[in-house]
């Protein structure tokens, strides 16, 4: 890990001044291994991380630069991504502030590169970083490909961005005998640098034959943009038609007349644009003669004004228009007054256009002409006067408006409205009012809109009087405005229009503006009670229109209004309760609607209320897993397939692993099938927690079931999904829906087991099993339990775990979950009075000293299903029952024998206490129990001690932040805060350490032996060096560098590693001055630290820590995540 | 064949009116929201028949007469759910030269967006293009330009802008356009992107890093499918449904929602003229082939409002507008009191043409057009090159390049491979 160190250094640098210890042992790095730590690090976290190891990158200096290109591979040769990630890095820093000093070194760097590789791709990709970061410099290098068919591309677009004459100058002396593609490349990158020396040679390819040549030729003189190429592109767009062709002779003609007007030459320029426009009359040229109107336009401004006005008198929308917009950018009031005095001259249409013009224009002198334009004979002008008015004038334009809107027609009508709600200023409503009972029917609805839209509470006196209006269009207006109109104060009124209106539609409208008078009143059982209290008073033949109000309402008090209601009424005050339960805006009417869902009420009410109840269940606040009971109690009686397709949908948003089963299940319907793989999409892909076997293959299954649009993105996420997670310890079934398996009976209880003979046992389990045949049946995809028998167990023995079980039961039930052999988490009706049921179910029952009851009642009524989630860690239970949190990881006692704590692991069992219950879906997912290592009696007994048990850091000191505990292992993970190594309490002298480690690809550590607590541990104790050295980025390493080696002194045999991934073991030995480190039985070093410096190190570096006889043992991690596990050691005198 | 198609088109844009013609007004202000302008008349092919190309074969009511692409694969299946008439083509210059098409909608890979937009435009056709609009900022300022000189109609096939509930907004875009623009929320105003404001940034768009070199399937011309890209050796990753992982041809999960969620932002934020002077990134390094994921990208407007696109979704809490007097979550939530109330009082926001077959016929311009089009894939450009570069940009929005960064500028414009041209 001596890598490590600099890194570190330059951290502790920035507070204190140690900068020669750094250097020293930057210093002591050859620079291969300084490269290959660099590259290990690749690609940086962040642009800071980028910044260092950039910095260090600059460091290595012109030939470390080179060496890491030497790396790179032609594709498919071998991942090189590190260094790419290292190269293009590189380029990119050296074109920001702080790397800009090293950009010449780098450019050297990158053209020695070039130059120094075969391959061909190699030298595209340096070729491509030249073009990122190269200047002048690279010219030289680069022009040696533009002959390369390959090469001679991406030179010549490096060339064109370097842009300097150079460049232009290169690419044109190869452009001399160039022929083909490269020829092709040329000409386009020479018109692409715009260099003038070319036009000549250019010229000549204008005419080819060949339509590549000719295109890019021409496209080249068009952008050089040369006078003398003038003749020559015109006559090639004209023989094109001025048209579109695949050799773009009409667009390299307009590019050359933009480069004309931009250099300046503006009599040509006009004298070109304005021969196009005459000539350009055909149908399909009319976009070309645009164009040359546009150009006309840029370049010449007002002088082209005339040619504008023109445009208007000649034959087609698309010319005409394109005059109308470019005369929209022309500013100034001589513009103005020319259109002005054009339009008044036109009518209809053209006139139209011109108004338009104006108002998008802005020039607030046209207001007056436009205004005028209100009372045109063409319905064409005077609505494109309304529009241009509002935006010329704004509030300025009202009064006209308004005045106009009486004698308009309905499309004016709906004009003028539409300028109003877009309308600045305060004045719009005022002025509305005062005009208001002078209107038409036409106008006077429309106005009425913009009241409502506006919210103009003021002015609902004047709408009121619209409700009696005897124009039935008005009175409608007038009803459908109220709701955005009225406050609480206005309810009487509201009330009594609600009986004595008699259009369906308008006593909507009532009811809707009666809810939004209602906003003001706090609570939902206030606003039921204003309701019911006018429903009383009211006649009983009206009482059923108030109905439709309460579910807009909710609550428990609207409930129970509609209830009595349904429940007394017949004919039409049921139909309008069993609307207003279809209707309900919250989940409290869920048990109504499936009332009606499952009752008798016509096949209109049984798919209006079972739509219902489905929102309703989505749109609740209830946990996902009693959605999901209640979304499975209506796929029973969903009758028709879009009722079970609106099921499936709604499971998407129901993240439990049941309602993936539950969803997986009608994938091969050949109906149901693409919506089933829509839900278990997203199910599984939101909620990484339920991966597992069963998960993937429902995806997989899925992945092929997608149709849609969006289907392609889907399965690629899919796809990125599963291959971002390993195998985990997912949920397995416990009941296979069919048989017993997996389950056998009871025999005695955990003590007593554990005391019998193996062959008592046996006997006495096939008895246990035969009396569970006899009490336990099942039916139909449930486990039931008829009454009579003993508890059903699992074969298996379970110790952390979470379980998943459906149950329900009759009245009077009780039941429950023996965990690990004991009992009980409850399960009983919690409606009973005769014991303490009424705290629900889910408790830990047999509890004396911990809790026993349940933290709330969550039970759903006896008869309907529950769900169980049980997690079990160690001693402590937490329990969820349908979604709700009723035990919260609380002790377990152990009621077989209270002296001691609950079994570690044994099975889990259904009770069977007397009564009916059944069970379904039960899931359960094993937890990793986490057990102290310990070494085997073998090694105790030869003298070995744990020096970590896989659980704590006890033995351990020093970095103790970024060294962490997972899974029983020893883990790197940096960026905790942590700074240096971890190292061992104690000093150690001479030893065996035995280990076993894991790596990550590059994976790079060591383990410090006889080291201090500070300082390097490679130099100033011992480092045995701890490395994936089959990585790509390392395939330079000296010997001394290997996996193994004590680092610089003695190198170790290679090739002993198990691939990265696997675990390996490992033996150090050492005493005196012996070393001996066995690698996976296999010794890879065996030598005498004393011999191996008398003549200097293998590193020529100094070592003073082989002197040490005695010192720490440590890990040496960086970057990588190496993982190490039962470390054991003996230590001898 | 050719003579008849003539006459049809002239007859279309010449039967509004019985001589010169200009504008007429738009017909949503007459007909109301519901309306629909005629399509039977215009015609339309689609170029690119991928997955999303096929997408189009309905949109607009126009019937499709040609359909394009240079996959065989592809344009087979194309051909058989395009029904009977429709012909096929391999090389997209035919059918620009088809008199017989109205309407060109491009479905092909971002890199080939620009030049077929600009040469669609130059043959006189009107262009339905699908997001981002254009690979880099140069091509798009090309395609502005030749959309506007030629006076063509251009509409980028997004649609939040102006139809369709806003992804997790759970609202249109128009009410909260309206609100912006009553200034209840204050001023300068900041927008968060991320999974709790209702948008998710997909991150499966990323690229492999060690393609191997395979062999082109006979059906494939890869040399025409790369056109103005760099040459690189075949995979099969590069192409179809995976090309947006490789930055020579779309930018990632950005090229590929950018658009999307950041148009009708700046829409909302009044910012359609303009972008914005500042892009601050934070990403893992990027490779020079293969597009990865980012965490984190803020886009600064000159007047202080910001877009912060949250890939973390860290912002947990954030509200999708924040400014210094409210906030404006998804579902129209907002801690202003009795909000829809108050906003009543207010203008509404101005209409738009939303049905581009009336923009073809009126020659008026489509809601999302060219113009504030460009602007909203400059965003994702401004994103996809913080992203790509790893640092700080600084642009200005008038000039259209960026201030004191070299490398970033020669982003701006691309030279393309031989003979292609933009």
């Amino acid at each position: 890990m001596f890598r490590i160190r600099s890194l570190i250094i330059v951290a502790i640098l920035s507070i204190s001044f140690a900068l020669t210890a750094q250097d020293r042992d930057t210093e002591k790095r050859t620079p291969a291994t300084r490269i290959a730590d660099l590259l290990a690090k690749m690609p940086a976290r962040d642009a800071p991380d980028l910044e260092k190891l950039m910095q260090e990158m600059a460091e290595s200096g012109e030939d470390g630069l080179i060496s890491i290109t030497g790396m790179i591979t032609a594709p498919g040769m071998g991942d090189d991504s590190r260094i790419r990630y290292a190269v293009n890095g590189f380029s990119n820093f050296v074109m920001e502030n702080n790397g800009l000093r090293y950009r010449q070194m780098c450019e050297r760097a990158w053209c020695k590169a070039l130059a120094g590789t075969e391959d061909k791709e190699i030298k595209a990709f340096m070729i491509s970083q030249l073009q990122i970061m190269g200047t002048g410099d690279a010219v030289e290098s680069l022009a040696g490909y533009l002959s390369d068919e390959r090469l001679c591309d991406p030179a010549s677009r490096a060339l064109v961005v370097i842009n300097t004459t150079e460049a232009g100058t290169a690419l044109l002396k190869s452009f001399s005998t160039a022929s083909g593609k490269i020829l092709i490349s040329l000409a386009q990158a020479l018109g692409d640098i715009r260099n003038p020396d070319a036009e000549e040679s250019l010229a000549k390819l204008a005419n080819s034959g060949d339509i590549n040549t000719r295109k890019t030729a021409l496209y080249a003189l068009g952008n050089i943009g040369m006078e003398q190429s003038a003749d020559q592109l015109y006559t090639q767009a004209k023989n094109a038609g001025f048209a579109f062709e695949p050799s773009r002779a009409t667009a390299a003609y307009l590019l050359w007349l933009d480069r004309t007007g931009e250099k300046g030459n503006i009599k040509l320029l006009k004298k070109q644009a304005e021969r196009l426009i005459m000539e350009c009359t055909g149908e399909n040229q009319v976009q070309t003669r645009c164009e040359a109107l546009a150009l006309l336009v840029r370049y010449t401004g007002e002088k082209s004004l005339s040619r504008l006005l023109a445009a208007s008198d000649a034959a087609g929308i698309e010319y005409g228009n394109a005059a109308l917009s470019l005369s929209e950018g022309l500013k100034g009031e001589k513009v103005t007054a020319a259109w002005i005095k054009k339009g008044a001259r036109l009518k209809d249409l053209p006139k139209a256009g011109i108004i338009r013009m104006l108002g998008n224009r802005g020039d607030k002198e046209a207001f007056g002409f436009i205004v005028a334009s209100l009372n045109d004979p063409s319905r064409e002008v005077r609505l494109a006067s309304v529009i241009s008015a509002q935006k010329l004038g704004g509030e300025r334009s009202l009064s006209y408006l308004l005045e106009f809107i009486n004698k308009a027609d309905q499309e004016e009508v709906n004009c003028v409205k539409q300028a109003l709600l877009t309308m600045q200023g305060d004045q719009v409503i005022p002025e509305i009012g005062k005009i208001m009972p002078r209107l038409e029917a036409g106008p006077k609805i429309a106005m009425i809109e913009v009241l409502a839209s506006r919210r103009a509470s003021d002015k609902l006196g004047l709408v009121m009087e619209q409700v009696n209006e005897k124009n039935p269009a008005v009175r409608k207006a007038a009803f459908n405005a109220l709701s955005e109109m009225v406050e609480q104060k206005d309810l009487p009124v509201l009330f009594s229009l609600l009986t004595k209106t008699h259009e369906p539609e308008n006593i909507m409208a009532i009811r809707k503006a009666i809810v939004s008078a209602l906003q003001g009143v706090d609570t939902e059982k206030a606003k039921s009670e204003i309701v019911m209290l006018e429903m009383t008073r009211a006649d009983a033949a009206m009482q059923p229109r108030f109905y439709a109000i309460f579910p807009e309402i909710g609550g428990a008090m609207a409930l129970e209004v509609i209830r009595n209601a349904f429940a007394t009424g017949s004919g039409e005050a049921r139909d309008e309760a069993i609307k207003a339960f279809t209707g309900w805006k919250d989940a409290g009417a869920c048990r109504d609607l499936y009332a009606i869902m499952t009752g008798h009420f016509g096949k209109d009410y049984q798919d209006s209320s079972f739509k219902a109840y489905v929102r309703l269940i989505v749109s609740s606040a209830f946990p996902a897993d009693q959605k999901l009971l209640m979304l499975r109690k209506a796929m029973e009686v969903a009758s028709v397939s879009d009722q079970k397709a609106m099921i499936l949908e709604s499971l998407g948003g129901v993240r439990t692993f049941t309602a993936l089963v539950f969803a997986g299940g009608y994938l091969d319907d050949p109906v149901l099938g693409s919506r089933a793989a829509t839900a278990v999409m997203n199910i599984a892909l939101q909620d990484t927690t339920l991966f597992g076997d069963i998960t993937s293959g429902l995806l997989l299954k899925a992945a092929n079931k997608l149709s849609g649009s969006e289907s392609d993105y889907e399965r690629e996420a899919i796809r990125k999904f599963l291959a971002g997670r390993q195998a985990a310890n997912g949920f397995v079934p416990l009941f296979n829906g069919k048989d017993l398996s997996g389950w056998k009976g009871l025999v005695e209880n955990p003590v007593i087991r554990s005391k019998m003979a193996p062959s008592v046992l046996q006997k006495k389990q096939k008895a246990a099993d035969d009396i569970m045949r006899k009490g336990w049946i099942v039916k139909d995809g449930i486990l039931w339990f008829g009454g009579n028998g003993e508890n059903l167990c699992t074969v298996k023995p379970y110790g952390d775990f979470e379980m998943l079980v459906d149950w329900k039961i009759n009245p009077g039930g009780d039941a429950g979950i023996y965990l690990r052999g004991a009992p009980q988490v409850q399960i009983w009706d919690a409606s009973r009075l005769d014991t303490d049921a009424k705290v629900g179910s889910g408790g830990l029952y047999n509890n004396e000293v911990n809790e026993k009851n349940p933290l709330t009642v969550a039970d759903n009524p006896v008869g309907d299903w529950n769900t169980f989630r049980i997690m079990m860690k160690g001693e402590r239970v937490t329990v969820y029952l349908n979604g709700l949190l009723v035990v919260d990881n609380i002790i377990m006692e152990n009621y077989w024998d209270r002296g001691i704590p609950i079994f570690p692991s044994e099975q889990i069992e259904l009770q069977a206490h007397g009564s009916l219950v059944g069970y379904r879906d039960i899931y359960i997912r094993e937890i990793q129990q986490p057990e102290p290592y310990r070494v085997s009696s073998e090694e105790s007994s030869e003298g070995f001690k744990e020096l970590f048990d896989g659980m704590s850091l006890n033995n351990w000191q020093g970095n103790t932040k970024d060294y962490i505990v997972e899974n029983g292992c020893i883990v790197f993970r940096p960026g905790n805060g942590g700074i240096g190594n971890l190292y061992t309490r104690k000093e150690y002298r001479n030893f065996i350490l035995r280990f076993e480690f894991q790596l990550t690809p590059a994976g790079n550590s060591g383990i410090g032996i006889r080291a201090p607590l500070n300082g390097d541990a490679a130099y100033g104790g011992m480092e045995i060096q701890v490395l994936d050295d089959n990585a790509d980025v390392y395939k330079n390493l000296e010997q001394y560098q290997y996996h193994g080696s004590v680092y610089g002194v003695i190198p170790a045999k290679r090739g002993y590693l198990k691939p990265v991934g696997g675990w390996n073991s490992e033996e150090i030995f050492i005493n005196g001055n012996k070393i001996k480190v066995t690698l996976n039985g296999m010794v890879i070093v065996n030598g005498d630290i004393a011999e191996a410096s008398r003549n200097g190190t293998l590193d020529h570096k100094d070592h003073p820590g082989l002197k040490n006889e005695k010192g720490y043992i440590g890990f040496l991690s960086h970057d990588s995540p190496v993982q190490f596990r039962n470390i054991r050691i003996k230590t001898m005198e | 064949m050719e003579r008849k198609d003539i006459k049809r088109r002239s007859f279309i844009k010449a039967s509004l009116g019985s001589f010169a013609l200009f504008s007429i007004v738009p017909r949503h202000v007459l007909g109301g929201s519901a309306y629909t302008a005629p399509s039977d008349k215009l015609t339309k092919a689609v170029i690119g028949t991928g997955g999303m190309g096929r997408g189009h074969f309905g949109y607009g009511g126009t019937p499709l007469v040609a359909v394009c692409d240079v996959d065989k694969g592809h344009l087979d299946l194309a051909l058989s759910m395009a029904g009977p008439g429709v012909k096929a083509y391999h090389d997209y210059r035919e059918v620009l030269q088809l008199p017989g098409v109205d309407i060109v909608h491009i479905a092909t890979p971002p890199h080939w967006h620009g030049i077929i937009a600009q040469e669609a435009a130059r043959a006189g056709k009107d262009i339905w293009c699908e997001k981002p609009m254009t690979r880099t900022i140069g091509e798009g300022i090309k395609v502005v330009k030749a959309v506007q000189q030629s006076a063509r109609m251009f509409r980028l096939n997004t649609w939040f802008r102006f139809a369709d509930i806003f992804y997790g907004l759970g609202t249109t875009v128009r009410p909260v356009k309206k609100l912006v623009e009553s200034g209840l929320l204050g001023w300068p105003l900041k927008i968060t992107i991320n999974k709790s404001t209702g948008f998710d940034w997909k991150f499966y768009w990323s690229g492999k890093t060690d393609l191997e070199t395979m062999t082109v399937p006979p059906e494939l011309d890869y040399d025409f499918w790369l056109g103005p890209a760099p040459f690189k050796p075949y995979n099969p990753h590069r192409v179809h449904q995976t090309f947006r992982g490789y930055w020579d041809y779309d930018g990632g999960g950005l090229g590929d929602m950018g658009q999307h969620y950041l148009d009708p932002v700046q829409y909302i934020l009044g910012k359609d003229d303009t972008s914005p002077v500042n892009i601050t990134v934070d990403a893992p390094q990027q490779h020079p082939d293969a597009c990865s994921s980012w965490r984190r990208i803020i886009l600064t407007y000159a007047d202080g409002c910001r877009i912060i696109l949250d890939g973390e979704n860290r912002d947990v809490e954030a509200a999708f507008i924040e400014g210094p007097k409210g906030k404006l979550y998804p579902g129209f939530r907002s801690d202003i009191p009795d909000l829809v109330r108050k906003l009543a009082g207010f203008p509404d926001t101005a209409p738009q043409i939303t049905d581009f077959n009336e923009s073809v016929k009126t020659r008026q311009k489509f809601a999302l057009n060219e113009s504030n089009g460009f602007r909203s894939c400059t965003l994702v450009n401004l994103a996809i090159l913080a992203v790509k570069l790893g640092r700080e940009l600084k642009f200005d929005p008038v000039k259209l390049e960026f201030t004191g960064d070299e490398e970033a500028n020669r982003l701006i414009n691309q030279p393309m491979r031989a003979p292609w041209i933009i």
